[in-house]
């Protein structure tokens, strides 16, 4: 198996050698046979790494621990979905898995496009043959999973305790489908640029690559925030950590694509700015791995050192060279089709739009390399982290969150005086409601009151788009308004999945703003049968048990959760001490509802059973979670493909929100 | 193994007041996370002495200022969770606001470079069908 791991992967990086010379000599001598050739080592490369995976997996499932890479993240006693996880549990493991997920992607790209954009498709492959080579080269010459030892040990090192739950079986596979889907926009736009091919043709195939990649993010940035709430212990989800920026930049810059790819199929507009887009998305997801790799910047991620920075520094200065250089040649005919004609038109809000998460990026991206900056000019090492991030995005996404409610109320082209007032109206009334009640609730700090003001407008922005265009089809075509509603939302997914996002985008902005502003936390030290309260309840701490288990010796509290006098609830924190690792972890447990977490965990004990409990009060998380699944749901819905236009279709009334938008 | 656990114990550390959590949440904890002292995690031994070491600056009459100053003399300017904003470090708090205020400029610009001129104005034609589905939503819409 070590030596067909091997093989693999070279043969891969032959493969890949050779189809990318194919398909660029296929392409500029439009040479069919050659280009089909370089598609098919597409499909063979995918069966090459799918093969070296299989191998790996093998050897990490029969504890073959010859090879250093089993030794070091996989033991004996670790129970067999760890060894599973422990793939991309170190960072061998992450590129290989890294470059099967790309060659998976190519493999699909080439089956979907095997009758379309031909023109771009030589120059598509060779960009994607390239990309998995550089990760074959690294795989083969400085990072090689099958690596052996010249000894066997007894056991391995097995895997960090950190990794070993439920999140971490899922968390970095999906983040690296988000990461990995980037590549494809990225092939694409470069198979547009080098061939010529410019008009927009080509976009909704990218748009929906772009949204697939942007959906992986999504839910692998949560599964994340998730794993550090309940993992980590410090009672919250998101810590600024560079290796969490690192992958929540290419996730800004994907939806900014996403929006701005509108303006381009509606109006012909923006066109460079896309490709600098598109570029910019990639090339952050490759910064991403090479940042939660390589150990260049420290993390909770970096979990291993490694020699891969050079290669990294090295693809992503070339790749971007190659991307720049392209775009700047091609820039004479990607010239916008047609004009803006005012400040106050959905276009130039949806330039603001773009602004907005574009600064954010940077914003995030000069605060994660600064410190490696600051050393170069200065010397000192110093630290740039939580305050920094939360006072830069505060204002940003305060504006980003207003703005969410202002571009679907703004007409294209140009809104009047009267279309403007009429749109606002509403969901302006429906934002000052908002502020009212968070007063009557007991919010009195400016900020908080702000945002939950702009999430009521924001939200009433949505609710009422789908209201009036239900209204609307039902004049058209009489029937009940709820299946006006769903007639309308079918027959428009991309509209409507959009404002299913915001409305997602709302409840996370509100969850984010009640766990940062209305959060509170208590230390308590009690003897078992004590009591102690924080906020509404009453929190009894009846004893402590020690458990001994093969792999960990474990303590745990059981502590009744009271509610106006009534028992609700049991929560049993505890601390678990690895012998492998030598690392004790804690295990919270949180008692979840819509209002509010009570999070607590077992901090410290003494022998005579007397206890230290860490707990918080998180309000409002639950809707942190529940907004980003409808925003993946959103996005899912926009996926879905429209039926073939027939001519039943093609008689078909416009929809009310499509003429409008027309008139307007 | 437990007992030895049972050191990292928050136990002898009052619940910290409100300026004392404001300071802790400024600057980094020194076991070699990434994290500031307020959020790191349980198992940090090293966490719950500088909360102590704060809480103990304060009361002794410090600043706020003077707290941070200390802690930079003990630890070095990595114990701040963002530098002073002064000489280079200044930049950190700048370049977000150059960038996003270059952005609005080159907005503006692209705006009005792409705005049509008066004397070529498009003419736009709307649909007579257009016309009517928009007369409709507009009776719709003022109900």
């Amino acid at each position: 198996m070590i030596e067909l791991g091997h093989y693999c992967l070279i043969a891969s990086l032959v493969v890949c050698t050779f189809g990318m010379v194919a398909a660029i000599v296929g392409g500029v001598q439009k040479n069919l046979p050659l280009v089909r050739s370089a598609e098919n080592c597409l499909i063979t490369n995918f069966v090459f790494l799918g093969v070296a995976s299989l191998c790996l997996w093998y050897l990490l499932l029969t504890d073959e621990f010859l090879v250093e890479y089993v030794a070091s993240y996989s033991a004996t006693d670790i129970p067999a979905r760890f060894k599973f996880t422990a793939f991309w549990g170190g960072q061998k493991g992450s590129l290989l898995l890294w470059a099967l997920v790309l060659s998976f992607f190519s493999f699909l790209v080439t089956v979907q496009n095997r009758h379309r954009n031909r023109d771009l498709m030589p120059y598509t492959a060779a960009v994607l043959l390239g990309t998995i080579g550089f990760f074959m080269l690294l795989l083969n010459f400085a990072t090689n999973p099958f690596e052996t030892l010249n000894f066997i040990p007894e056991d391995g090192q097995g895997l960090n305790p950190l990794l070993q739950n439920y999140y971490m079986i899922i968390h970095p596979p999906v983040l690296f489908l988000g990461y990995v889907g980037l590549a494809i926009p990225f092939a694409l736009a470069m198979g547009a640029l080098i061939s010529g091919r410019l008009d927009t043709s080509w976009l909704p195939t990218v748009r929906r690559w772009t949204l697939v990649a942007w959906i992986f993010l999504l839910f692998g940035l949560t599964l994340g925030g998730m794993w550090a709430y309940e993992e980590l212990g410090w009672g919250g989800y998101w810590a600024w950590d560079p290796v969490e920026n690192a992958s929540f930049m290419p996730w800004l810059i994907a939806t900014a694509f996403l929006h701005s790819v509108m303006i381009t199929e509606k109006k012909g507009m923006l066109k460079i700015w896309n490709f600098v887009l598109i570029l910019l998305a990639f090339e952050l997801s490759i910064f991403g791995t090479f940042i939660t790799r390589s150990g260049v910047v420290s993390s909770v991620h970096s979990f291993a050192l490694s020699s891969v920075g050079p290669f990294f520094v090295t693809y992503l200065a070339l790749s971007t060279a190659l991307g720049l250089f392209w775009i700047v040649y091609r820039s004479k005919e990607l010239h916008s089709e047609k004009r803006m004609r005012s400040f106050l038109s959905r276009e130039a809000s949806f330039l603001l739009n773009n602004l907005l998460f574009v600064a954010i990026c940077f914003a995030i991206f000069w605060g994660t390399v600064f410190p490696i900056l600051s050393e170069w000019v200065t010397g000192e090492k110093i630290t740039v982290s939580m305050p920094f991030f939360n006072a830069v995005n505060l204002p940003l996404g305060l504006a980003l969150l207003i703005l969410t409610g202002v571009c679907p109320l703004i007409a294209w082209r140009k809104s009047s005086a009267k279309n403007f007032k009429r749109n606002f109206l509403t969901p302006l009334g429906a934002g000052f409601l908002s502020g009212v009640v968070a007063v009557a609730l007991g919010v009195r700090d400016l900020i908080p009151l702000v945002f939950f003001s702009a999430c009521g407008f924001v939200a009433m922005t949505m609710i009422y788009e789908f209201y009036k265009g239900a209204r609307a089809r039902q004049t058209i075509r009489p029937s009940g308004f709820l299946v006006a509603l769903m007639d309308l939302t079918l027959m428009n997914k991309r509209r409507y999945g959009g404002f299913i996002i915001h409305l997602g985008v709302v409840l996370v902005f509100a969850g984010i703003i009640g766990s940062s502003f209305f959060k509170s936390e208590q230390l308590f030290t009690v003897a078992e049968g004590e009591e102690f309260s924080i906020g509404d309840y009453t929190l009894k701490y009846e004893q402590l048990t020690f458990r001994k288990d093969p792999e960990k010796e474990v303590v745990f509290a059981h502590i009744a959760v009271f509610k106006g006098g009534k028992k609700i609830d049991d929560l049993y924190p505890q601390k678990d001490f690895h012998y492998k690792s030598e690392q004790p972890m804690t295990e919270v447990k949180i008692r979840s509802t819509l209002k509010e977490d009570l999070y607590l965990v077992l901090s410290g004990y003494e022998e005579g059973g007397q206890a230290t409990f860490h707990v918080f009060i998180n309000p409002l998380v639950q809707l942190i979670w529940i907004g980003i699944g409808i925003m993946v749901l959103g996005g899912m819905f926009v996926l879905i493909p429209n039926k073939k236009s027939g001519p039943a279709v093609a008689l078909k009334k416009p929809s009310s929100e499509e003429v409008r938008d027309k008139a307007a | 193994m437990l007992l030895f656990l049972s050191s990292f114990t928050f136990g002898q550390i009052f619940s910290p007041d409100e300026t004392v959590s404001r300071i802790a949440d400024n600057l980094m904890c020194t076991c070699g996370c990434p994290h500031i002292i307020g959020h790191c995690g349980d198992e940090c031994s090293v966490a719950p002495q500088l909360v102590h070491e704060i809480s103990q600056l304060v009361t002794a009459g410090n600043t706020e200022e003077e707290v941070y100053k200390i802690f930079e003399d003990k630890y070095g300017l990595r114990v701040r969770a963002v530098p002073k904003a002064e000489g280079f470090n200044l930049l950190v708090w700048v370049m977000p606001f150059v960038g996003l205020l270059a952005g609005v400029v080159v907005i503006f610009f692209v705006i009005n470079r792409l705005k049509p001129d008066d004397s070529n104005q498009e003419t736009e034609k709307v649909h007579p069908v257009d016309e009517k589905y928009r007369k409709l939503i507009d009776r719709e819409l003022e109900r």
